[in-house]
C-alpha cells in the first residue's frame, strides 16, 4: 500500500472517531431540548420506508385468497349471527370476529348471537390497554379463544408500523393478540410451537403489509346474502369479520381507522387510511406465511454507520486536497447521488424483507463532510506541538 | 432399449403433467362486479354476487356495460368486460392482470414526481361538501335487485317541505334509452307491459330534483327483471329462507319484506 493511501486511511479513521464523538455529544446535549423544536416535532412520526407502500413500490395485482374479509357494516346482532351461521356452513378453518359486544341488547338477538359465538372456530376480540380490559359481555362470549386488539403499545407513534403478538400483563398472565390467536387456531398448537411463535411474537415486529381491504377477497353483508349463494371459496380459509365502512371501503367512516404506512401522504397531516380489521388481516397474513421483516440490530447498524462515515470522510479528504475550487460542488453532487442510491437500496432491501433505515446513514455522510474540517484544525494544532504525519496539508 | 426407456420417461412425465394440470384447474371466484351479469348453469340462470364460484359446467354471461373481476386460487385477477357467454375453458384462456411496472421504474418515476413537484398540484384546497341528492333519495327496489313481479313500486325518500316535482329516470341498460317522469310524490308504480319494461332485461333507475340533469353526474340503482326460469332457480333458496323466517314467527308480509331487504329479491 502506498504511503499516501495509508495516511489517508489514518486521517479518515481519526476524523470519523472525532465526528462520532461530536455527534454523540450533541445528541446527549440536545436530547432534552427537542420538545420545542418544530422541525423534530414535524418529523416525529416519519419513516422514510413508508414511501415504499405509499408510492406502491411493492404493488402486486394479486388478491390474497387465504384471508377473506367480511364487512359487518352497521348490521344488527341478529344479522351478524345469521352471517356467522352462513359462514360456518362453508367450513372455514378459523373465523375472527373483530367486534366487541359490550352490553346486552335484547333477549332474542343476544341469544342468537351467543349460540353462534359458542363455536370453537370463532375467535373474538377484547380491548386491553394500560392494564384495563374490555371484553364482550360474558353471557354472549363464553369460549376462551379471545385476543387483544391493540396493534402495538407504542405511545410515541400513531402510524401502525409494528405489532406485538404476545404480551405479559402485570399479573404475569400471558395475552395473545387477536391476530396471533387467529393464526394459532389456524396452525394448531404443535405447528405454532414448531415455529417458535411463543418466543418470536414477544418482541415488537414490523408489519409486512399486503395491502388495503381490496387486496383481499372481501364480502359485505349484502353481498353475502344477495343470492343466498354458496360461497365455496370460504372452505378452509380464514374469515375475518369486522367493520370497514358503509358502503364498504368508505374512508370517511373514520371509526376504527388507523394511520398506516400505506397512507399516500407520508408527511404532514392526513386522514387515517386503514380499518383495524384490515391491519389484523395483514398481520395474520404475515404470520401464516411466516414472512417476517428482518431488522438490523443496533450493533450492526452502528458498524454500518461508522463504515459509511469512514468512506465518506476518506472521499471528502481526498477531493478536498485535489480540487480546491470545485470541492464544494463535488461534495454536494456526491451527497446528492449518495442519497438517491441509498434511498433506492433501502427500498430494494425493504422489498426483500430487510429494514435498513437510510436517514441515519445520510445524516452521517453529511456530518462527515461538515465535521472533517474540525479534524483538519485539530491536526494543524497538533502539528504545532509535535511531529504528526498526515495526508492533509 | 434406451429409446423405449426414454419413451417411458416421456409418457410418465406426460401423465404426471396431465394430473398436475388437472389439479391446477383453479376455481374462479367473483371478486367484483358492475351491472347485472349472471351465471347460466344446466338451463337455469343464477345472478352472481361477490364470492360466487364459477363452476365447471357454468357459463358466465356478460351483458353490455357489465364488468366482472374474477380471481383464481392463486389470487390472480381476470378482468372481463366484453359482452358474451364465457365457459370455464374460455375463462382460462384470458390472461391474468400483471403489474408490469418494475421497481426501478417506479422508484425513478416517484423521484421525478418529487423533483418536479407534480404531487403538489393535486392538493385540493376547496372547502365545500358535495351532496348528490340522487344518492340519498333512492330506497326501493334496492341496488342490484332481482325483480319477478308484474308491478314494480319505486320508492324514494321525501325531502321535507319540497313543493316542486321529483324526476324519476329509468334507463334500459341494453339500449341506453332514458325515460323520464315528473311526480310530486315519492312513489311510482310501473307495470310489466313488454314495452318499457321487459322480462330478462336489466334497468337502472334514479331520482333527481332537476329536469335538466347531466346523465354522467347521476348515480343509478340497478335492477334486473328476472325470467321465470331465473326465478325458478332461486325458488328453493327463497323457500328455505321463508321456512326459516316462518320459524321465527314472521308473517307472510314480513317474510317478503325481509327477503327483499336482505337478499334483494322482489317477487
Amino acid at each position: 500500500m502506498k504511503k499516501k493511501t495509508k495516511l489517508l486511511i489514518k486521517d479518515s479513521f481519526f476524523s470519523s472517531i472525532l465526528t462520532s464523538i461530536i455527534v454523540l455529544f450533541l445528541a446527549i446535549t440536545f436530547v432534552n431540548i427537542t420538545f420545542f423544536n418544530p422541525f423534530i416535532k414535524a418529523f416525529e412520526d416519519f419513516d422514510f420506508l413508508d414511501m415504499y407502500y405509499a408510492e406502491n413500490f411493492g404493488n402486486s395485482d394479486e388478491i390474497n385468497t387465504d384471508i377473506i374479509l367480511v364487512n359487518v357494516q352497521n348490521n344488527s346482532r341478529e344479522t351478524i349471527a345469521n352471517m356467522l351461521e352462513e359462514i360456518l356452513k362453508e367450513e372455514p378453518r378459523v373465523i375472527g370476529l373483530d367486534v366487541i359486544f359490550k352490553d346486552l341488547k335484547d333477549f332474542y338477538s343476544d341469544s342468537l348471537l351467543s349460540s353462534v359465538l359458542d363455536n370453537e372456530k370463532i375467535i373474538t376480540a377484547y380491548n386491553y390497554n394500560d392494564e384495563v380490559y374490555q371484553y364482550s359481555n360474558a353471557l354472549l362470549v363464553t369460549n376462551n379463544k379471545q385476543g387483544f386488539t391493540e396493534i402495538n403499545f407504542d405511545q410515541e407513534t400513531y402510524v401502525m408500523r409494528n405489532f406485538r403478538g404476545i404480551r405479559t400483563a402485570m399479573d404475569e398472565t400471558e395475552h395473545l393478540s387477536f391476530a396471533s390467536q387467529v393464526a394459532k387456531q389456524y396452525f394448531g398448537d404443535s405447528y405454532w410451537s414448531e415455529l417458535e411463535y411463543d418466543k418470536k411474537l414477544r418482541d415488537v415486529n414490523t408489519i409486512k403489509y399486503y395491502g388495503d381491504y381490496d387486496s383481499f377477497q372481501y364480502l359485505d353483508s349484502s353481498d353475502f346474502f344477495t343470492s343466498y349463494d354458496k360461497k365455496s371459496g370460504l372452505k378452509d380459509k380464514i374469515v375475518l369479520l369486522g367493520f370497514f365502512g358503509v358502503p364498504t371501503g368508505n374512508h370517511l367512516n373514520v371509526e376504527d381507522m388507523k394511520w398506516t404506512p400505506l397512507n399516500n401522504k407520508y408527511t404532514g397531516k392526513s386522514l387515517p387510511d386503514m380499518f383495524g380489521v384490515v391491519i389484523h388481516a395483514n398481520i395474520i397474513n404475515m404470520l401464516i406465511k411466516n414472512d417476517f421483516i428482518y431488522r438490523f440490530s443496533n450493533f450492526w447498524l452502528g458498524i454500518i454507520l461508522f463504515f459509511c462515515m469512514f468512506f465518506c470522510t476518506m472521499y471528502f479528504i481526498k477531493i478536498n486536497k485535489k480540487y480546491k475550487i470545485s470541492y464544494r460542488t463535488r461534495k454536494r453532487t456526491f451527497l446528492f447521488v449518495f442519497t438517491i442510491v441509498l434511498m433506492g437500496l433501502a427500498l430494494l432491501l425493504f422489498k426483500r424483507g430487510i429494514i435498513l433505515r437510510p436517514i441515519p446513514i445520510i445524516a452521517v455522510a453529511i456530518l462527515a463532510g461538515s465535521y472533517f474540517k474540525y479534524y483538519k484544525h485539530l491536526v494543524r494544532y497538533i502539528k504545532t506541538k509535535r511531529k504528526w504525519k498526515t495526508y492533509i496539508k | 432399449m434406451e429409446n423405449i426407456y426414454k419413451i417411458k420417461i416421456l409418457a410418465f412425465s406426460f401423465i404426471i403433467g396431465c394430473i398436475f394440470s388437472a389439479q391446477g384447474q383453479n376455481d374462479f371466484f367473483v371478486h367484483f362486479y358492475k351491472g347485472v351479469p349472471f351465471i347460466e348453469q344446466n338451463d337455469s340462470i343464477k345472478p352472481i354476487s361477490k364470492g360466487s364460484v364459477i363452476e365447471k359446467n357454468a357459463k358466465l354471461v356478460i351483458n353490455k356495460k357489465d364488468v366482472v373481476h374474477l380471481i383464481d386460487d392463486k389470487g390472480e385477477v381476470y378482468k372481463i368486460s366484453k359482452t358474451g357467454k364465457y365457459k370455464r375453458k374460455e375463462l382460462k384462456k384470458i390472461d391474468a392482470e400483471k403489474n408490469s411496472s418494475s421497481f426501478s421504474k417506479a422508484f425513478f418515476t416517484s423521484l421525478w414526481k418529487q423533483f418536479t413537484n407534480a404531487v403538489a398540484s393535486k392538493k385540493n384546497k376547496s372547502a365545500v361538501v358535495y351532496r348528490g341528492d340522487d344518492i340519498f333519495l333512492m330506497q326501493d327496489p334496492m341496488d342490484s335487485a332481482k325483480v319477478y313481479a308484474s308491478e314494480i313500486r319505486f320508492k324514494w325518500k321525501k325531502i321535507p317541505n319540497k313543493t316542486k316535482d321529483y324526476y324519476f329516470i329509468l334507463k334500459d341498460v341494453e339500449t341506453g334509452k332514458l325515460t323520464k317522469f315528473g311526480t310530486p310524490t315519492n312513489k311510482l308504480s310501473l307495470f310489466m307491459d313488454d314495452g318499457m319494461l321487459k322480462q330478462g332485461n336489466s334497468y337502472q333507475w334514479t331520482v333527481t330534483e332537476t329536469k335538466y340533469f347531466n346523465e354522467n353526474d347521476l348515480s343509478f340503482y340497478n335492477f334486473r327483471l328476472i325470467t321465470k326460469s331465473e326465478f325458478k332457480a332461486l325458488e328453493p333458496d327463497i323457500k328455505k329462507l321463508s321456512n326459516y323466517l316462518k320459524s321465527l314467527d314472521l308473517n307472510k308480509k314480513e317474510i317478503k319484506a325481509t327477503i327483499s331487504e336482505d337478499y334483494k329479491i322482489y317477487y
